[in-house]
């Protein structure tokens, strides 16, 4: 304690405590207003992702809207052998990273299957729903295996045990939806490509 | 609420400590006079907050710093304000800093006891700005960039200051470690030693006290709550005003919630561009008293060094100055002069780049006096290079945000869409290689003008109005626009006195009625062939109303005795070679040959008066005086493609519906083109202007008469660049005289060429053809000259000449050509060098499978280095269609490789 503060104890009651009240109220808002700008200002931008709608630049802008809208084109019918063997195609799309805009950039994989004679395509997102790792097919069990852990899945996406060992996935492969319209009409493959969370039972979309 | 306190200060201690801070006594009481410090608190703290949320979106890196913080100033919701309280509160504290120090060298608190603390708060101030000069860069545009770059370069005059340089640069020149090394002393080292600093100075601070003189009339006050509240105030009132800079007091927009893009918060100059001086740079305006000063010295080393240090030196010896008699007032007196002339210096810069807007400028004011004349003109001169260059500046800003929202950013960065952008290229380009003769000036007067007008005003080429100048006589009580002989057309160039202008000033002159509409049915006619994006609408308009083809009919009928088509070709009518070719005139294509060859048959021949040939050598671009991409960006821009992105898209979607994959050029050319009108060029007319455009500057095209195009001719200062004759190209005549000893040396076969050529000994190459041709081939038996006839026809038939076809099915019956394929490889070991089908591989010959086929040459002339060709021994071909991807930047479309290989091999329509 310096002199200078024992002195100064015995000076300043003098005042009139209503005003000191007042002062003092005043020195909490204005404090507030002026200490909390800059972290609410910083907040806001901080959240922006929460409400980022990606922009994709006009050359990229496809008029296409309506129907078949947010469908992905993955491959033509002619490339999948009607063998019921699964065949891995990546996803190709425009990427937006920030402010980075990449035309036509791999962004994912599926799985492509036609049984014999038929004109339907199953396809599987080539995702675990367990904890995220890419799976992969092994023609000698028939059935998609992933790498990280033990899941196993049939070639219908469902949970399958491999030997002696616990199938710890939540749930089956997330199957994609393919654009019946296209796939009809012309013999492409336009795939609706979700991602979705893993590790949980529910399919949920990633927001 | 209460046992919570108690709580906490049994366990902390916290109770004393803040009692200590807040009922800190202040002798006198309260002052408004006091707020400086706790403002220059205020502010940093701001900084730190503001500036740590900044981070979180900014990425240092050459490719990336501009990029983010256009995104964070753009797109991110709150960005620019974020980033607008930043900016303009640094700033805020740069004002502080002298207002705060005044009141303690005022005051006298500089003196015993304090001199220490008076030291730490010199280093706080060179630490700030410290942090003012790293954060200017970061956003790396041109204004920090050059800024920046002035301020490191002065570093290097200090001694041992070239070392320095380059520690502090992280190499000899800017680039990401720059931008690294300036963020981490940006956001990391100087906060991190200002906080260490700031500490020691309120300890030191609270340590000895305020200094103030205890009055009667006065009482004394805690720090609690009366200083306090005019701390908050003080800080309220700072804030407000830095917001208020922030929307650049456009308080209006804010509250009508339209607050134009140019008012959001600070300044985002164009990328930073190491290749293009800005010459506008200026440091940011605090730091002006120093670039000044800078200008009043004639050494740099004592302007930027020795004065500023001296300042330094005398400011961190005030303490002890201050002691001796008359000390302190010399020193009030000194900092006062010092703060004056900081205040003038940086007027006087502002004012001397203001000058332009401030002055009226009276042209004839010293008519008569040469020196005051220039004495006069030059503050004049040197702001307007000030002002034009920002706002150039702010046109390229504006221009890389139309990019960006049409093209998004590639991983190259902004500066990538900058580089490969006409409307930002051209202007560069054109001052620096045609200004010197023409000009481009719109009709107000604005654009670039002529050093010394000597050629055309390229102010709209190829739009009707172009024609119309051109073919209007200078009769002015006829015409309402400049005519023939004006400036802007030939300008002084011998064109000027020229048959042309005979034509128009002879023969169009009062043209009535039909002849009258006739010339505007041309001049449509004329325009439509450039096929100007901005222009479709109304090309496709006069499409449909027949104008075209009317104007069509118009360029071979006479005006007078004369018809256009008598001097110029136009499509099937006319020759080349007595005046430039109207066919596609001021289309991509032709643009681009004129640019890079003017005086070529198809233009002004021997008649081009003065104007260079840009770039002239395709098989040798090095030595061309503009580099492909740049005539691309000059003829994009003269054509205003890519002016209006939006047009631009749409043209390119009409285009693609055309002829998927085309070039945009190209199928804007189809585009204009479509069924109603006669076919544009027959194939074989297509292919030999094609190949005489692209190709006979090295082959030539001679049949067993003489007849066709001659190919290279040997000029006064270059040997001619001989390539093969490619008449008859792969039929069994050619490959005959190929395949033969005495033949394939000379000029018909691989005439100039690397192929042809023997070494300095006289040795032929290792591998190579003729060696091969000499020694296999010389002097055959009987039985393996049957076996080459076969091997001829069997190779000939692999191009499935036209020309052949009977020849070639007789010889599949007869098994000749089963018989010379296995005689490639059984008797002469074609396949060691070359692929043909199963055999050999691909990498020292060209692939013989299909050669020759429309296939095969399309291939070979798109890119002769594949791997199926010449991928290590092309000698100086050209690719002309190496993007197969991307079909804008290829010399020639798909459509027009098509008919230049059918033209080679002579296929008919």
């Amino acid at each position: 304690m310096t002199d200078a503060h024992q002195a100064a104890t015995t000076s300043d009651h003098s005042d009139n405590p209503r005003r000191h009240f007042l002062v003092e109220a005043g020195c909490w808002i204005v404090g507030s207003v002026v200490g909390l700008f800059g972290l609410a200002s910083g907040l806001v931008v901080f959240f922006d992702p929460l409400l980022r709608k990606h922009k994709v630049p006009e050359l990229y802008q496809q008029d296409e809207s309506g129907a078949g809208e947010g469908y992905i084109r993955v491959a033509t019918l002619d490339a999948i052998p009607d063998d019921g063997v699964p065949r891995r195609f990546p996803v190709i799309a425009d990427l937006i990273d920030a402010w980075n805009f990449t035309p036509q950039q791999p962004v994912g994989a599926v799985y492509l299957r036609r049984e014999k004679g038929e004109q339907k395509v199953t396809v599987f997102h080539a995702t675990c729903p367990h904890a995220g790792c890419s799976v992969s097919y092994s023609a000698d069990h028939h059935a998609y295996h992933c790498p990280c852990h033990n899941s196993a899945f049939g070639l219908n996406g469902e949970k399958v045990n491999r030997p002696g060992k616990e199938n710890p996935s939540p749930r089956p492969l997330d199957e994609l939806d393919v654009d019946k319209e296209r796939l009809a009409a012309k013999g492409e493959i336009w795939v609706k490509f979700v991602n979705y969370y893993t590790g949980i039972h529910e399919q949920k979309q990633k927001i | 609420m209460k046992s919570f306190f108690a709580w906490l200060d049994d366990r902390t201690g916290i109770g004393p400590l803040m009692h200590e801070a807040l009922y800190e006594n202040i002798p006198g009481g309260s002052r408004w006079r006091y707020v400086t410090g706790s403002m220059l608190v205020f502010a940093f703290v701001t900084q730190v907050i503001t500036g740590l949320f900044l981070w979180m979106a900014y990425s240092p890196g050459s490719q990336n710093a501009w990029e983010s913080v256009y995104y964070i100033q753009n797109e991110m919701q709150g960005g620019w304000l974020l980033r607008g309280v930043h900016h303009f509160m640094a700033q805020a504290m740069v004002v502080l800093l002298p207002l705060h120090m005044l009141q303690v060298i005022v005051d006298k608190a500089y003196k015993a006891p304090r001199e220490i603390n008076f030291w730490l708060g010199l280093v706080l101030m060179l630490l700030v700005l410290g942090l003012s000069l790293t954060g200017y860069l970061l956003p790396w545009d041109q204004k920090g960039y050059w800024a920046t770059k002035v301020a490191t370069n002065l570093m290097s005059l200090a001694p041992g200051g070239q070392y320095l340089q380059k520690v502090v640069v992280g190499g000899s020149d800017y680039g990401h470690h720059t931008l690294t090394r300036f963020f981490a002393m940006h956001a990391g080292v100087l906060p991190a030693l200002l906080v260490l600093f700031l500490a020691l100075h309120v300890a030191m601070f609270r340590k000895h006290g305020i200094t103030a003189e205890p009055s009667a009339k006065r009482r004394d006050q805690f720090f609690w709550p009366h200083q306090v509240f005019k701390d908050s105030i003080a800080c309220l009132i700072l804030l407000v005003i830095v917001l208020v800079a922030v929307v650049h007091a456009d308080v209006g927009g804010v509250l009508t919630g339209d607050l134009p893009v140019e008012h959001r918060g600070a300044e985002l100059g164009a990328p930073a561009d190491a290749a293009e001086e800005y010459s506008a740079a200026r440091p940011e305006w605090y730091f002006l008293f120093l670039f000044q000063l800078l200008k009043k010295f004639k050494s740099e080393f004592f302007g930027a060094i020795v004065l500023p240090g001296l300042v330094m030196l005398f400011l961190f010896a005030m303490p002890l100055t201050g002691k001796v008699k008359y000390g302190h007032i010399v020193n009030v007196v000194v900092f006062v002069s010092l703060l004056v002339g900081a205040v003038y210096l940086t007027g006087e810069a502002m004012h001397e780049d203001q000058y332009a807007t401030l002055h009226k400028y009276e042209p004839g004011k010293y008519a008569n006096d040469e020196v005051a004349e220039k004495r006069y003109d030059e503050p004049f001169d040197a702001s307007r290079k000030y002002l034009a260059a920002v706002q150039q500046g702010e046109q390229e800003y504006e221009r890389v945000r139309e990019l960006i929202e049409f093209y998004g950013i590639p991983r190259d960065g902004a500066r990538a869409l900058q580089r490969d952008d006409p409307e930002t290229q051209g202007p560069r380009l054109f001052q620096r290689n045609c200004a010197s003769c023409h000009s481009y000036v719109d009709d107000e007067g604005n654009g670039i003008a002529a050093s010394e007008v000597s050629a055309p005003n390229l102010y709209g080429f190829a739009t009707p109005a172009w024609f119309r100048r051109i073919l209007s006589t200078d009769d002015k009580s006829t015409v309402d626009v400049e005519g023939i002989t004006s400036h802007s057309v030939f300008g002084k160039t011998k064109h000027a006195s020229g048959e042309m202008v005979d034509f128009v000033n002879g023969n169009l002159k009062n043209l009535q009625g039909a002849k009258k509409q006739s010339l505007d049915d041309l001049i449509a006619t004329l325009a439509a062939e450039a096929s100007l994006i901005s222009r479709r609408d109304e090309d496709a308009k006069a499409r449909a109303a027949g104008t075209i083809d009317r104007g069509q009919k118009a360029l071979s009928m006479t005006f007078e005795d004369t018809a256009c088509t008598n001097c110029h070709k136009f499509h099937d009518k006319g020759d080349i070679g007595a005046a430039p070719d109207l066919t596609g005139y001021g289309s991509y294509q032709w643009l681009k040959a004129f640019i890079s060859d003017p005086s070529d048959d198809r233009f002004y021949g021997d008649n081009n008066d003065r104007m260079p040939e840009f770039a002239p050598h395709p098989e040798m671009p090095a030595k061309d005086l503009l580099t492909e991409h740049d005539v691309d960006m000059l003829v994009r821009w003269l054509r205003g493609d890519d002016k209006n992105l939006h047009l631009k898209k749409l043209a390119l979607a009409a285009a693609d519906q055309q002829s998927p994959g085309a070039a945009p050029q190209i199928a804007a050319q189809q585009e204009a083109s479509p069924a109603t009108q006669p076919t544009p060029a027959e194939p074989e007319s297509l292919g030999a202007r094609l190949f005489k455009t692209n190709c006979a500057r090295c082959h030539s095209y001679l049949d067993a008469e003489g007849q066709g195009f001659p190919g290279p001719q040997p000029k006064e200062d270059a040997s001619p660049n001989g390539g093969p004759n490619l008449y008859g190209f792969a039929s069994r005549g050619w490959l005959n005289e190929f395949l033969d000893p005495e033949k394939i040396v000379t000029k018909e076969y691989f005439g100039n060429t690397a192929h042809a050529k023997q070494d300095s000994n006289g040795n032929y190459k290792e591998g190579g053809m003729v060696e091969f041709v000499d020694l296999t081939l010389s002097g055959l038996s009987k039985a393996d000259r049957t076996a080459l006839d076969q091997v001829i026809a069997a190779l000939s038939a692999e191009a499935a000449l036209p020309s052949q076809h009977d020849a070639d099915e007789a010889a599949t019956n007869d098994g000749t050509i089963e018989s010379g394929r296995a005689a490639m490889i059984d008797n002469f070991g074609c396949t060691d060098c070359h692929k043909f089908h199963d055999d050999g591989d691909l990498g020292m010959g060209p692939d013989l499978t299909g050669y020759g086929s429309v296939e095969w040459l399309i291939g070979m002339i798109s890119n002769p280095k594949a791997e199926r060709f010449y991928p290590e021994s092309n000698d100086r071909m050209p690719a002309f269609a190496l993007h197969p991807d991307m079909p804008e930047m290829n010399r020639l479309s798909p459509d027009e490789l098509q008919s230049l290989a059918k033209w080679i091999r002579g296929e008919e329509k």
